[in-house]
């Protein structure tokens, strides 16, 4: 369609010039090529199909009225009678189009300038070219034809109304050059030489009509004809539809065209009265139409230079705050903390600052992409800033982490309180997207007097970064207080983490396994494999030291692989090797990031195919948390790794979310009872105890099998026994223990039943 | 004053093995008391506990808050059978001369009537098939642990399915926005707040919020976007093994009370 709108211009152009030229058909090919303007609008506006039709409409209907205009034109020879016999039909039937055609080209341009400022720019400079085109029209066309007399008031308006209404026409066009939000696609340009050739007709037309220049007809028409081409070509074009879209926001800038434009537009009336020999009131009116350009231009100053304060205001907003949530960013808080400080020091009252970390944050963005994650950002961004006192500062200092500075605090337990105030805020799940997302938070708390001279901004904010590690090492969800033996522990755990990068390559990870077994008789019927580190510095390490490192510094999938591989590969020899443990199975735990791994799925099935095991003889263990980080992808993996046949556990239950409703949703077939709620079941009068029957009770409604972990006592089993529970694992029957000494305690157990080994 | 006094241990324990079904075999089971029976104590036991424990709410200010409303309230309970005490209650207020607390309250406290306020939002309550959600309460040793979904949902099945049998179609109540949030999530946004008006403090809550539940708008809503939840609150399905369900006949004893009362008899 764009080609048939370049060949529409080129054949139209060649057949106005040949019609122009070859005289007596010219009257006729100019009604015809009206006529196929208007149907090619017509049909470009049913094959487009713009988002607004009415402009199109009302330029369609204009080009409909200049056609029966013409006609009428023609018909009553109106052309150089200036009597008051003159036939104003035709006027009354043009005069309308423009009106029509002025509304549908406002529709174009009226299509959305963002902000008021940007509206009245391109207005301002929309009336300067304006008033430049009315000096030109004055000079040329309306001041000649005040000047012969003898016409008819109506007539000499009617003959003025033309040139005037068509230098708007290419006025209101060009305030789309003006406008940057919208794309000057060729189907503009088409618009903007039909209504210049539309003016340039109209002129010619006063001009020849008002008997001040002999032109002929041929000559008269061309300009029309050029200017229905452009209309036509216009519509014709695939660009029409960004006429009535907005593109995308561009800065309110100089551009080239605009100034351009601006500048000669400026120009002209300083030329015009160079030229201009008319009377003292012509060069009055050339004056004001001078002084108006200028009081425009002035506008212009004045608006320029407060967008340009507005922008300067905005820019420093922006420099001091987040553009995400709106909160302070890190700038404006360190700016902040430093004043209080420096009025502590002088009225000894105290600061505390507190640095909030979003617990596994990074897997909502990962499984759910920036987009969940940015809302749920915003959502927290607003609990924490209700959820403080007035003159607190909640700043966001990059990605999941947020600082609160506390001023006057009373004491490091008022700041205690509030931090757990804010925890709590966090607690209730968040809905983003109609999902629900849960969100735990750890939080440095570090504490300055007033009387203290260490107290400074930065060592303020190396403590609370320092405390709030170690509120994720002691498992996250947690308020840490920093105290000087934390700076050891956090220079340990950058060690420890350097470390762990070398951990698998240099062998020094193993696996130790924990006995599974069934009550009531105590036959060993699993192992769960648990990983422990052997540093060369610091001896033992037990996971729940490293495990945090692990995840926070993306090694935990390597280390989740290896241990997956070593228990498989483990498990595979000693059911070939000890017959009396074929019936077992081995439990691994899997993280969040091996599970949410795309390519899980296939690791568990090459594993199990390479060491010949069967899926029954595999258990995958992960906690609630991780099954609801993302429930839909969980279930789909959890789906898929059931199809192997592999058993899933659900651990530490009861721990977190706690909803039996969920597991029905999941193909889990374990569910591994938290230890908090086996510790207390002795005793009498436990709650703990309908707790445990109410999750076997469920659980055995759907066909899941418990097991109770940490049981040390042979009250505990009893009384687990009495309540249902398939399974224990625990002190009790054995701690974890060496590769080496599985097969005799497996052997042991099966003999002996309920019989304490240690490790 | 009627039951405001706190109950002994052993006097608990011996009412509940005295009002709780003797085949009860599930660890909870959900039970509704009327105001004037003896199993209404177990309720009272919760809520004095637990707005004590949450809002500072002494046993005096429940008594003048709710205690214009006790010929017409109703508890709905949720008991541990293996312990023999009360888990979580429901105070439920029936149609009444009285009329509820949840929208009496309204005006002296958010400035402006029940009535505008529910014009406001469109809502075309019948008041004689209201049900006033008066106070709802879990035991410390039932919250935030495994059973907490067992024993809220246990009061909200029991609720639902009590208030379809007595034909009832609208809740109201004033939560406490935590409550208000969790129950929003729990059950799938049934309940709704009103447009026009914020969560403002409320005996002793720092902040609460009037809410309203259009029951049988909520069965359909239900049916269409969670049927594992549809199955639990409607068909009352899916909690046997852990709660043992409701007796519906006492919800039927429950609405002849209220003819009854409503008569004058």
């Amino acid at each position: 369609m764009a080609t048939i709108a370049y060949l529409s211009v080129g054949g139209g152009v060649a057949l106005a010039a040949a019609a122009g030229l070859f005289g007596p058909w010219e009257p006729v090919a100019l009604f015809c090529l009206g006529l196929a303007t208007l149907a090619a609008l017509v049909v470009s506006v049913w094959v487009w199909r713009p988002s607004r039709v009415w402009p199109w409409a009302a330029i369609a209907v204009a080009l409909a009225l200049f056609l029966a205009a013409g006609i009428a034109r023609s018909a009553l020879h109106t052309m150089g009678d200036l009597t008051e016999s003159r036939a104003l039909l035709p006027d009354l039937l043009a005069l309308p189009g423009y009106l029509l055609l002025a509304g549908g080209l406002l529709g174009f341009s009226r299509q959305g300038v963002r902000g008021p400022h940007r509206q009245s720019s391109v207005v301002l400079d929309g009336l300067i070219a304006a008033l430049a085109f009315a000096a030109i029209a004055w000079v040329f066309a309306i001041q000649p034809l005040l000047l012969r007399q003898g016409a008819p008031l109506s007539v000499t308006l009617v003959m003025i109304a033309y040139p005037s209404l068509s230098s708007f026409m290419v006025v209101v066009t060009l305030r789309i050059a003006f406008n940057p939000d919208q794309e000057h696609v060729p189907a503009y340009w088409f618009l903007l030489a039909g209504m210049t050739f539309m003016f340039v007709g109209d002129v010619a037309y006063l001009l020849a009509d008002a008997n001040l220049a002999q032109i002929r007809a041929q000559f008269l028409d061309l300009p029309y004809a050029l200017a229905y081409l452009g209309a036509g070509a216009a519509a014709i074009h695939v660009s029409m539809r960004k006429l009535t879209e907005l593109g995308r926001q561009r800065p309110m800038g100089a551009s080239r065209l605009r100034v351009a434009i601006v500048a000669v537009a400026l120009v002209i009336p300083a030329l015009l009265t160079l030229a201009d020999h008319g009377s003292a009131a012509d060069r009055a009116v050339l004056c004001l139409l001078m002084l108006a350009m200028t009081a425009a231009a002035v506008l212009r100053i004045v608006q320029a230079l407060q967008t340009a304060e507005s922008s300067e205001a905005r820019l420093v907003h922006q420099a001091h705050h987040d553009s995400l949530t709106g909160l302070p960013n890190r700038r404006m808080m360190e700016q902040h903390l430093s004043q209080l400080l420096d009025r502590t020091a002088a009225d000894s009252t105290s600061v505390a600052l507190l640095y909030l970390d979003l617990d596994r944050f990074k897997l909502i963005n990962d499984t759910h992409g920036h987009g969940h994650g940015d809302e749920l950002l915003i959502d927290v961004a607003q609990r924490l800033r209700t959820s403080v006192r007035p003159t607190d500062l909640v700043s966001r200092i990059g990605g999941d982490e947020f600082m609160i500075v506390l001023g006057d605090v009373v004491g490091v337990f008022q700041a205690l309180d509030l931090a757990d105030r804010l925890r709590a805020s966090l607690r209730a799940p968040f809905v983003v997207r109609g999902m629900s997302f849960y969100v735990s938070a750890s939080i440095g708390l570090a504490f300055a007097s007033g009387d203290d001279p260490a107290a400074t901004t930065e060592a303020l904010v190396r403590d609370a970064d320092t405390a709030m590690y170690q509120a994720k090492d002691a498992g996250r969800d947690a308020v840490a207080i920093y105290d000087e033996s934390m700076r050891a522990r956090m220079t340990e755990r950058v060690e420890l983490e350097r470390d762990l990068h070398l951990a698998v390559p240099l062998n020094q990870l193993h696996l130790v396994y924990q006995p599974i077994v069934r009550l009531p008789r105590g036959t060993v019927v699993g192992l769960e494999a648990l990983v422990r580190w052997s540093h060369p510095k610091h001896g033992l390490i037990m996971p729940a030291r490293f495990i945090p490192l692990a995840e926070e510094s993306e090694l935990i999938s390597e280390i989740g692989a290896w241990v997956l591989e070593e228990a498989v590969r483990q498990f595979a020899a000693w059911r070939r090797q000890a017959p009396h443990m074929a019936d077992l199975y081995v439990s691994v735990n899997l993280s969040g990031a091996q599970l949410h791994d795309d390519r899980i799925v296939d690791r568990v099935a090459d594993a199990l195919a390479l060491h010949g095991l069967d899926g029954a003889s595999l258990s995958l263990e992960l906690t609630e948390s991780v099954v609801m980080e993302d429930p839909a992808a969980a279930a789909t993996s959890l789906a898929a790794l059931r199809a192997l046949g592999a058993r899933i556990a659900i651990d530490d239950f009861g721990a977190e979310y706690s909803s039996l409703a969920y597991l029905k949703r999941f193909p889990v077939t374990t569910l591994k009872i938290d230890k908090s709620f086996v510790d207390g079941i002795a005793a009498e009068d436990s709650p703990d105890a309908t707790l445990i029957a109410t999750i076997v009770a469920m659980a055995r409604a759907l066909d899941i099998a418990t097991v109770a972990e940490g049981v040390e006592t042979s009250a505990q089993a009893e009384r687990l026994t009495e309540l249902g529970c398939d399974a224990v694992q625990g002190f009790l029957f054995s701690r974890p223990v060496e590769v080496d000494q599985v097969p005799g305690v497996v052997a042991s157990l099966g003999r002996r039943g309920l019989r304490l080994v240690s490790g | 004053m009627i039951g405001w006094a706190a109950l002994e241990d052993v006097e608990l324990r011996s009412l509940v093995q005295e009002v709780v079904s003797r085949d009860a075999s599930a660890p909870f089971g959900a039970y509704i008391f009327r105001g004037d029976e003896r199993g209404a104590e177990l309720g009272r036991h919760v809520e004095r506990a637990v707005f004590l424990e949450a809002f500072g709410n002494t046993p005096e200010v429940l008594e003048e808050q709710y205690g214009r409303y006790e010929p017409w309230s109703v508890f709905i309970c949720v008991v541990d059978h293996l312990r023999s005490i009360p888990a979580g209650v429901m105070r439920v207020l029936l149609p009444s001369p009285q009329g509820f607390k949840s929208l009496n309250d309204i005006e002296p406290v958010w400035g402006v009537s029940a009535a505008a306020l529910a014009e406001c939002n469109g809502l075309r309550l019948d008041l004689d098939r209201t049900w006033d959600v008066a106070t709802l309460a879990i035991a410390a040793d039932y919250r935030g642990k495994a059973a907490r979904g067992v024993v809220s949902m246990g009061l909200y099945q029991t609720l639902t399915l009590a208030a379809r049998r007595c034909g009832i179609e609208w809740f109201v109540a004033i939560l406490d926005m935590p409550v208000f949030r969790m129950i929003r999530w729990r059950l799938r946004m049934i309940f709704a707040g009103y447009e026009g008006i914020a969560p403002l403090p409320y005996l002793g809550s720092a902040a609460s919020i009037p809410a309203w539940c259009d029951v049988v708008a909520a069965e359909r809503h239900l049916a269409a976007t969670d049927q594992d939840l549809h199955a639990v609150l409607v068909n009352g399905v899916g909690l046997e093994p852990a709660l043992r369900p409701v007796d519906l006949g006492s919800a039927d004893r429950i609405s002849a009370w209220r003819r009854r009362l409503a008569a004058g008899q």
